[in-house]
């Protein structure tokens, strides 16, 4: 890239907004390192990089904390990264609201930091990262375990600053929490992964931080069984805020964190009650009533309920750890066909290597991983994937490739075949027309410049 | 044309004589635009075929629920073939477990509460007009309703969608599993007002009932009261399942109207739910009564039993009714204007000082703890100063909505109403995105044209636009 390019843009956002050399590689996207690093500290400012980008024909990965970059198709190659870790300020707090407007290079904690001094929370989470940013958060639209309670993170986002590739700064939505003036491009935009625009603020919504919590651990003696009580919990008038489930592979997997009492083939759920104190003992009690089967119910002390959750949200990064190479997927189906895709997945993958699963039982959400022994041929992994997607599918489910190792990202069918695809490709051609933003998350249709 | 439809739906079902074509003209709002044609298909595949004919014969194509429109919605303002989905009303599937429901869009919300009531669920979008609205519609306008303070408005429930898109082609947008791969399209057809398409079954997530709920009555000295209180309330981290407010205008008149027995001599009431367990409702219910007092509140009644409940509801859901029925004219030009909910207080004051200018009388209902307002005004059609009063009032009250960080409708929907006043929200970037977005689903703006978002067509109109056909 020719110094003067760049030169542009430190005239523009000053010459320390704009890094190459050695420092960029802590900004590596798939292992590779980006030619260029610009931190811009306000929308106008991301706007400008974009324009710069259209006129030199340079991509552009919007970047938070780098914790999900791992995630989908390795990129083939790689510009510019945009940090937007200056993008970091509280513009607004509205108790009397429930409501909060923040730029979205702020950390999710920092964000629960904000909030904590009314209060208050926001109820989507990233557990694997705590130092994720909200954008990334929300470009990607996870949540965490308590999506039970409070529903995905599209729920819980009023308006967006968003920067297209035309480099035009739209505002979406207002800071009500009912608005029903022209389409909702809001919605859009979380979960696009950035090919829809570099999100640059946010107004969310916040919820009452809940006084207290008691955690209940249940070991079942299969996943049948956990499956069917998580789907009674989901609807009891207990109001339990998150049901995960684990595995035996998962919980062999945060074994140095936390003791689940579980043999093969048992499934642990963590119940998660928040609330007042005299309500959340209310709860609890209640819930036992759709407990019954399993091998053993404990409320766990306070000390306990932290270690189990520490591990539950460790998940990912201990079974990366102790297994090496994994293919990491993500299943998701109507609730109460959890347990067969549970079992679909078990026979279609385990002829790899060991397998470990976790989820959002209640929620129909598991993350799947496939430990790689030995040296596994991707295309055999692929084909592998397809027969489950295909066995998903068939449940009224589908099934996403999240991560996989560098060699296998070629051979991988990281999405399956959407009928709405020409749609997608459409809306992503007009938000993005030159193709700036995340080209290897774009829709396949749309990727060519 | 009419032969071409029939050889679609049967002869049967087709509409095409005057007084058929006059009963499809109009909605809630009172405008009367006569369609082409009326069709009622039984079928996704039906749908598609009349989408295709009307395609053929450059018409537009104009879905329709029951009507109960409060911004236009379903008025065929540049005419075309008029979809009504009275026949698709089948409950296609319900699964418990899966807390799922798969409807048609003719099914109306009340018979989709019945149905899910007995089954331990309800559905959480309860527009006033949940006795007749169809869930289509409340797709279409992404529709609220007193309970959506808990629970969330209607695209907070909408699973997956399947659609009729132009050209006839079916898809299906989101699905009955969470977090369906690719951008949420079901999210942008929701509250899209019948501009992408026309929605053919609808996937919902419903909730479990609560297992206590107790409705209470508070009244207070004034407006500015119960408002205060409201916004204490939500700051107190309470969370109702509804906080209704009326000012003593609209108090008197559902007395008068239905009997709702409120206390007449009330500045405003407030009509709250409080709901969850039976412990846990006790404890918000004495974090609420002394807020209330707090704010001078006069009278509390409470009722935990379904009939009472209901009762102490009748007053606040026969609102709108009985302002239409108690005017001279019938007519009524309702707001729906929604602001940041600690300026609650000041956006109640600003609406009465601004009915005070213009000599309009303002009655004022709320979904109090959504910040959402509803000031109707009563206005006689024949007489061009009240309305060139009441156009500038309007004008007046959401330029006020939108100086607090509001939004210039809350639930009722754009429709031909406030196509104008999208400018006063949206920039140009803004817009011309929007209505490409539009153009992604519907590439020659046949469904529903003239709704939502401006197009260069949408010149101003001024008075006319309000629900009156003067013809």
């Amino acid at each position: 890239m020719p110094s003067t390019e760049l030169d542009e843009l430190r005239s523009q956002l000053g010459s320390g907004a704009v890094l190459e050399g050695n420092v960029t590689a802590q900004y590596a996207v798939g292992e590779l390192t980006p030619r260029a690093v610009v931190r811009p500290a306000s929308a106008e400012e991301v706007a400008a990089v974009v324009k710069w980008a259209r006129a030199h024909k340079r991509q552009l990965v919007p970047f938070g904390s780098g914790s999900k970059q791992a995630w989908g198709p390795w990129p083939e190659e790689l510009d510019v990264v945009v940090d937007t870790a200056r993008l970091n300020r509280l513009e607004s707090l509205e108790p009397g609201n429930l409501t909060m407007r923040v730029m979205a290079g702020s950390a999710l904690s920092a964000v629960q930091g904000w909030a904590a001094e009314a209060g208050l929370w926001f109820p989507v989470e990233f557990v694997e990262a705590p130092r994720a940013t909200l954008g990334g958060t929300l470009a990607a639209g996870v949540t965490g375990p308590r999506r039970l309670a409070y529903g995905p993170a599209r729920n819980w986002v009023l308006g967006l600053e968003v920067v297209t590739g035309s480099g035009e700064i739209l505002h979406t939505g207002a800071a009500t929490v009912k608005n029903v003036a022209g389409y909702d491009l809001t919605r859009l935009q979380i979960g696009a992964w950035g090919t829809l625009g570099i999100i640059t603020a946010a107004t969310i919504r916040l919820a009452s931080r809940p006084a207290a919590r008691v955690t209940v651990e249940a070991i079942y003696g299969s996943p049948d069984l956990a499956s069917e009580a998580c789907l009674a919990l989901a609807s009891h008038a207990a109001a339990p805020v998150a049901i995960e489930w684990l595995d035996y592979g998962a919980a062999q997997a945060v074994a140095g964190m936390r003791e689940f009492p579980v043999s093969p083939g048992e499934s642990v759920l963590l119940v998660m009650f928040e609330g007042e104190r005299t309500v959340v003992d209310e709860r609890w009690r209640l819930a036992q009533e759709v407990m019954s089967s399993a091998r053993s119910v404990s409320v766990l002390d306070p000390g306990a309920q932290a270690t189990a959750w520490a591990a539950r949200y460790a998940l990912s990064a201990r079974v990366q750890k102790s297994y090496g190479q994994v293919v990491r997927l993500a299943l998701a189906v109507p609730p109460a066909r959890f347990a067969e895709a549970y079992a679909a997945a078990v026979q279609t993958m385990s002829l790899f290597g060991p397998l470990a699963a976790g989820g959002h039982a209640a929620n129909g959400l598991m993350d799947f991983y496939v430990g790689l022994v030995g040296a596994q041929v991707p295309e055999a992994v692929a084909t592998a994937v397809r027969t489950l997607r295909h066995t998903i599918k068939e449940m009224s489910g589908h099934v996403e490739v999240r991560s996989v190792p560098r060699e296998f990202s070629q051979a991988m069918p990281w999405y399956g075949v959407r009928a709405t695809e020409d749609l997608e490709a459409s809306l992503a051609s007009l938000f993005d027309p030159d193709v700036i933003f995340n080209p290897h998350r774009r829709p396949r249709q749309s990727r060519g410049r | 044309m009419v032969a071409a439809l029939a050889a679609v739906v049967g002869a049967n079902h087709v509409l095409a004589g005057a007084a058929s074509l006059a009963a499809y003209s109009y909605d809630a709002t009172g405008l009367k635009r006569r369609p082409h044609a009326v069709v009622l298909p039984g079928s996704a595949q039906e749908v598609a075929g009349v989408v295709q004919v009307a395609e053929a014969f450059g018409l537009p194509v104009v879905p329709r629920g029951a009507g109960t429109s409060l911004s236009g919605g379903a008025v065929p303002v540049h005419g075309g073939v008029v979809i009504a989905t009275s026949r698709l009303n089948r409950i296609v599937s319900f699964n418990a477990k899966n807390r799922m429901v798969v409807v048609e869009p003719g099914v109306t919300n009340l018979r989709l509460q019945e149905f899910l009531r007995p089954r331990g669920f309800f559905f959480a979008a309860d527009p006033s007009s949940y006795r007749v609205s169809t869930i289509g519609g409340n797709v279409a306008e992404n529709a609220g309703g007193p309970h959506c303070l808990r629970y969330g408005v209607t695209t907070h429930h909408v699973l997956g969608l399947k659609v009729v898109l132009a050209g006839g082609r079916l898809v299906n947008l989101g699905g009955p599993a969470e977090d369906w791969p690719g951008y949420d399209l079901a999210g942008v057809l929701t509250g899209s007002e019948g501009t992408m398409g026309v929605v053919t079954e609808i996937t919902l997530r419903v909730l479990p009932l609560p297992q206590s709920s107790r409705t209470f009555l508070v009244a207070f000295p004034s407006v500015d009261d119960a408002a205060s209180a409201v916004s204490d309330m939500i700051a107190a981290q309470l969370l109702p399942g509804a906080i209704e407010l009326m000012d003593q205008p609209s108090i008197r008149l559902v007395n008068a109207a239905v009997g709702a027995g409120y206390p007449e001599e009330a500045g405003a009431v407030l009509v709250v739910d409080l709901e969850g367990l039976a412990g846990e409702v006790v404890a918000q219910a004495q974090i609420m009564r002394e807020i209330c007092q707090r704010h001078h509140a006069v009278s509390v009644d409470e009722a935990d039993d379904p009939v009472r409940q209901e009762a102490l509801w009748r007053g606040r859901r026969a609102h709108y009714g009985a302002m239409a029925r108690a005017t001279r004219t019938g007519h009524v030009w309702i707001q729906d204007v929604t602001v940041p909910r600690q300026h609650l207080p000041e956006m109640f004051r600003r609406v009465l000082a601004i009915g005070e200018r213009y000599g309009l009388h303002i009655d004022c209902a709320a979904h109090a703890g959504d910040g959402n307002l509803h000031p109707s005004i009563p206005f006689d059609p024949h007489d061009p100063d009240e309305l060139a009063r009441l156009y500038q009032a309007d004008q007046e009250i959401m330029a006020a909505c939108l100086a607090l960080g509001g939004s210039i409708t809350g639930e009722h929907g754009v429709g031909f109403e406030k196509i104008e006043n999208m400018r006063l929200m949206y920039g140009p970037s803004e817009l011309a995105m929007m209505r490409e977005v539009r153009r992604v689903f519907d590439p020659h703006e046949l469904f529903n044209p003239g709704k939502a978002v401006p197009g260069p067509a949408d010149e101003k109109r001024g008075v006319w636009l309000f629900a009156v056909d003067r013809t």
